[in-house]
């Protein structure tokens, strides 16, 4: 009897766990729905996007059965789409930006005709 | 049952509150940045204003759907946009301002159009057309 509640008990928090991922999941997907339906790179969408890739690889991996075997196929499909560009939403701090003028120069180009001034 | 509601409640509560917090964030945020955008402030600064705002913007659409109204949403979404199209000519005013800080000055290509010869300055190229030359007329047939 005591065996039989502590399985009991067990399952339930393991449940309990699993909803609270999905629950988790769910939000972070309804918040990359929005970042790709605005579709302008920021350091907030960046964070967003990491945190969905994250909390999928989680519900995948530890409660694979909260979700249809369809949604699974989809999931797993999408996330190596976007797992390909990670980068997409990525913002260049100032930093980067220092960097960049520090390392390279700017570029003129002068359009002259090639005739010689002649000497005097 | 009763401690259930209570904690739905106050997670609704909480959520709700951070949304007002991003709201106000974002109204002080857009505020300045409006304000600063038509002062001569440097890129430096703009560029980082204007992805503050950006950021708590993108936030509010992201977490807080529910409480704007599909019109606000649209009318968000587009000054995004525009916010994002500003913050390109800002990075690229922003480079130009550290090159000037910094003192490092562009390179300069001179391309010499009869011969299509290209070369930096003070390197003349080396096969020079001479001077006067006029082009061929061409061939009569009879």
């Amino acid at each position: 009897m005591k065996s039989l509640s502590l399985i009991l008990l067990l399952s339930t928090a393991i449940l309990a766990e699993c909803t609270s991922t999905y629950n988790t999941f769910k939000v972070d997907e309804q918040a990359y729905l929005q970042v790709k339906k605005i579709n302008v790179a920021s350091f907030k969408a960046d964070e967003i996007f990491k945190k969905y890739l994250e909390s999928s690889h989680t519900l995948l991996e530890e409660c694979p059965n909260t979700i249809s075997l369809d949604k699974q196929y989809v999931l797993k499909r999408e996330l190596k789409k976007l797992e390909k560009d990670s980068e997409k939403y990525k913002v260049a701090q100032l930093y980067e930006i220092r960097k960049n003028a520090l390392g390279s120069r700017d570029t003129i180009t002068v359009y002259r005709n090639g005739t010689i001034t002649p000497v005097r | 049952m009763r401690s259930l509601f209570l904690l739905v409640t106050l997670v609704s509560l909480a959520f709700s509150f951070e949304c007002v917090v991003l709201q106000d964030s974002f109204t002080a945020k857009s505020s300045v940045y409006n304000k600063e955008a038509k002062s001569d402030l440097n890129a430096t600064q703009l560029y980082k204003m204007v992805n503050e705002k950006i950021d708590v913007q993108t936030a509010l659409l992201a977490y807080c759907s529910d409480m704007l109204s599909l019109s606000t949403q649209y009318y968000y979404i587009q000054e995004i946009r525009r916010d994002g199209k500003a913050r390109d000519r800002y990075a690229t005013l922003a480079l130009q301002e550290f090159r000037k800080r910094f003192g490092i000055k562009p390179k300069v290509n001179t391309v010499y159009q009869n011969t299509g010869t290209r070369s930096t300055v003070g390197h003349r190229p080396s096969n020079f057309p001479s001077v006067g030359t006029k082009p061929m007329p061409p061939l009569m047939r009879f």
